[in-house]
Order: structure tokens, then sequence, then C-alpha cells
């Protein structure tokens, strides 16, 4: 039975988590969370080394089971794509070969996998190495061409455990501008990342996640807020020098 | 998905490590069995021993040749899979953990046994046209087609079990050692009853040989299912998850 708040929730919201709790041995690693992502937003979970947040993305694509709580997906637990914090290319094949035996796993219709890959490509300036091998990249151009193959399932919510790890400033634009069209196109995104600058620049919502619980939530007003002394402040770790004094 | 199959077969084909065992493996035992044949036949031994020793070789062959080739397959696909982080987008992803097992299953499955039919051939061609071929008169009987459907029956279900195993072992440094050492060790549970009763004096050939082989193969398959249904209880995708950290 579908109660008349859980349809306005996934109206308004593509995923809704709720009280998700999950511990690893004896250690809680995610205490209570809760929290919704609207659709068609860029969503960013940030916090310090530890604090959950590969836990949380796990817990959300159901790699792991949760130990309370629930999630709710409101196009359907099978309509997301992930991209995870490594790699997983096959280094000796060209990028284009590594394209093509993923979409043997995720059902497509081939024509129109090849237009939308050779798009992307074009975009993330790849087309120069992308009959290369795999092995001959650099981290960046791998992480680039992991996030194609993960584009490329054409999946209205899309979760990118950092995406622009490792990734040159150049990539990061190109990334960046890529999800804004993302966005554009219809797509809710989830992201975690360390980079406070990318996450500053492209999120509409961030929440800042400490040893498994969200302490704060907030709408990101593009370069109205210093995120980072923001951050800095509510994790407590580092005491944030005035700037006059410099 | 049978794209993905055909795919790891066409990058199997092109593995060094398989190449050399399909070719590696054809050369030296045919050359043993010639050198084997040529020493026996100028023997006195009696003719029931002869027989014994060529159908021994036979059933040892295919089996020991197969053993290998499930290694080397497993070792390539599944493991390789495994440390890369492939398993882990690729469940991330939506594919079901029973559509890689079984994407995993027929593949090593396809692998191991076309070249077994090939050298099959060959062992019996070599048998039948040479001074082998009386025994080889004695040995086309029913008891090989238990032997086929025993095999048929084995190597899919050690198959089966051996990457059930795989996926949720957690120190992957140890999975290809054991893969190495598990191929001698199998041939030796396999032939272990046969030889026993041959230091016991009863020497089996011909249909009574295959049969015996194949019922201990029969057992072995019995035993691995019940390990699968054992393990397919507990198994998840955090099971698996869980293991590609150390």
């Amino acid at each position: 039975m579908v109660c008349e708040e859980s349809v306005t929730e996934f109206e308004t919201n593509a995923v809704v988590i709720n009280g998700l709790q999950k511990s690893l041995g004896e250690k809680t690693v995610i205490n209570g969370i809760s929290f919704s992502i609207p659709h068609n937003t860029i969503y960013s979970i940030i916090g310090p080394n530890g604090a959950g947040k590969t836990t949380l993305i796990r817990l959300i694509l159901k790699l792991l089971n949760k130990d309370e709580g629930a999630v709710y997906y409101a196009h359907g637990e099978d309509k997301l794509a992930a991209l995870l914090e490594n790699d997983y290319l096959y280094e000796t094949k060209t990028g284009w070969e590594n394209i093509m035996f993923f979409h043997g796993y995720f059902n497509s219709e081939e024509k129109e996998y090849i237009i939308q890959a050779k798009k992307y490509v074009k975009q993330l300036q790849l087309d120069t190495a992308i009959d290369c091998k795999v092995a001959t990249y650099s981290k960046g151009m791998k992480r680039k061409l992991s996030l194609i193959i993960v584009l490329l399932r054409n999946m209205p919510v899309l979760i990118l455990d950092e995406p622009t790890s490792g990734i040159d400033p150049v990539s990061r634009v190109l990334i960046r501008n890529l999800l804004s069209q993302l966005k554009k196109d219809g797509k809710t995104i989830l992201l975690t990342s360390h980079d406070l600058s990318e996450i500053e620049k492209c999120s509409d919502y961030i929440s800042i996640l400490k040893e498994g619980k969200i302490i704060e939530t907030f709408c990101n007003d593009k370069g109205a807020i210093d995120l980072e002394e923001r951050f800095l402040k509510l994790i407590g770790e580092v005491e944030v020098e005035n700037e006059k004094q410099y | 998905m049978k794209s993905s199959i055909k795919l790891y077969v066409k990058d199997m084909i092109k593995n060094p490590s398989y190449l050399f065992i399909v070719i590696g493996y054809l050369c030296i035992t045919i050359n043993s069995i010639f050198k084997v044949k040529s020493s026996i036949l100028e023997s006195d031994m009696p003719e029931e021993v002869v027989e014994f020793t060529f159908q021994y070789l036979f059933f040892t062959l295919i089996i020991g040749y197969f053993l290998f080739l499930v290694m080397t397959g497993i070792s390539s696909i599944v493991v390789s899979d495994k440390l890369s982080g492939r398993c882990e987008m690729l469940l991330a992803n939506k594919v079901s953990i029973e559509l890689l097992m079984r994407n995993y299953t027929i593949t090593i499955f396809f692998l191991c046994v076309l070249p077994i039919f090939i050298y099959a051939v060959v062992l019996l061609g070599i048998y039948s046209f040479s001074e082998l071929n009386e025994i080889m008169d004695k040995a086309w009987n029913v008891g090989n087609l238990f032997f086929v459907l025993g095999f048929f029956i084995f190597s899919l279900s050690l198959i089966k079990m051996i990457i059930y195993i795989c996926l949720i072992l957690k120190r992957v440094e140890i999975i290809r050692s054991i893969l190495s050492f598990s191929s001698i060790g199998f041939l030796f549970i396999v032939m272990a009853p046969v030889n026993f009763l041959c230091n016991q004096g009863w020497i089996l050939t011909g249909y009574a040989l295959a049969l015996a082989i194949s019922a201990i193969l029969i057992v072995l398959s019995v035993i691995f299912l019940l390990v699968i249904l054992v393990m397919k209880k507990n198994y998840s995708n955090e099971r698996v998850v869980l293991s590609f950290r150390q």
C-alpha cells in the first residue's frame, strides 16, 4: 500500500534514504542516516576519511545489506548506474574495446550505444587515445573512460564515487560540464568527493558526513559560502585561521 | 549477455597462459604416449595390464587436461575480474550475481570442453591407428558413454563450485596458488580408488574401468553440488563485496 506521503516524496525525490544503519564487525559505520535526493539535482556527500561515504554508496546500491532503515527509489532500484572508487578496466584492451565489452553486460541497442559512446568520448577528449591500450592511459584518462562506460547505461540516477579522483584540472572542467549537461537532460546525480572546490562548483545540495552521521545538509548557493571553511569547522578537525592575519 | 560470454571466450583464446596449456599439454602428453607405447609394447606385460595402462592413461590425461584448463580459465577470468574490481562494478550496476556466475560457468566450461574434445579425438586416433587398435576395440563400449556423462556433470559442478569459492574468498593472493595445486590434487582424488584396487590386485579394464571412473566422478559431483547448495544459502552481494577488502 502506498500512502499519500510516499507518493509525494517520490514526486519530488529520486531517492529517499530513511534511518539507514550499518555495522561492519563491531563498528557502526552508518548510524541512522536519513536524507532525500531531489529529482534532477546534483547532490553531494562530503566527509573526512572513514566517515562512511563509500559504505553509504554501497548501501544505496545494495552491495551491502542494511541492518536497519530503508532506501526508496522513485525510478526503481534497478535504474541506477554507478561509478565506484576503483577503475575496473581491462588494461590489455583498448579504450574502445573496453566500452564494447561492457556493452555485452548492459543490454542496450548497439547502434545507439555506439553513437552515444562516440559523443561522450569526444566530449571528454579521449578521442585520440580511445584506440590505445588502457595500460598506456594516465589515471585521469582511465577515470574518464570508466565514467563513460557507466554513463552509457543511460540510467535516470547516477551514483559517482570520487569521479574526479586523480584527474587534472582540464579534465575536471570537462567532467563538471558533462555533469551539468546530464542534469539538464533530467538525470539525478549523487556524488561523493574529497575535492571541495569541485563540489562547490557543481552541487545543488551538499551533505556533510562524519562518523556515520549526517551533521549538516544545505542548499549550495554556489560561491556564496566557503565550503572548505564550513566543512572544517563542522567536522571540528582544524581550527581555521582568520584570513586577515595573512 | 551472450555477447559478454563471446567476448570472454575471444579474450581467453588469445591469452598466452591458456594457449600454453592447450598446445603445451597436447604436445607433451602425446609425445609421452608414443614413448610409453613403444616401451610397453616391447615389454612382456600381460595383455590385461597393457589394456589397463592405456585406458588408464587415456582417462587420466583427459581429466588432468581438464583440470589444468579449468584452473587457467578461473585464474584468468574470475580471479582477474575480482582483483580488478570488475565484479564489484558489475554488481553495483545491477548485473545479478546469478548472471555473473552463469556467464563465468558457461565461458569456462566451453573453454575447457572444446580442447578436451579435440584432445580425446587425437588420443583415440593415436590408439586406433597403431598397434593399440586391439585395445581400442575392447575400449569402445557403453562404459565410455557413462564416462562422458560423469565427466560432463563433474566438470560443470567443479567449475561452479570453484567460482563460488573464488568470489567469496578474502585472501585473493592465495587463490592462484590453491588453483595450481588443486589441479594435481583433484587428479589424485579421482584416480585414487582405481589405484587402490590395482594395488589390491584387481586390474579394471574396458567397461569396468570406465564405469569405476564415471562413478567416482559422479560421487565427487554430488559432493560439489552439496557444497554449492550450502554456499548458495548465504551467498549475497555483501559477501562478495566484503571479500574484496583485505
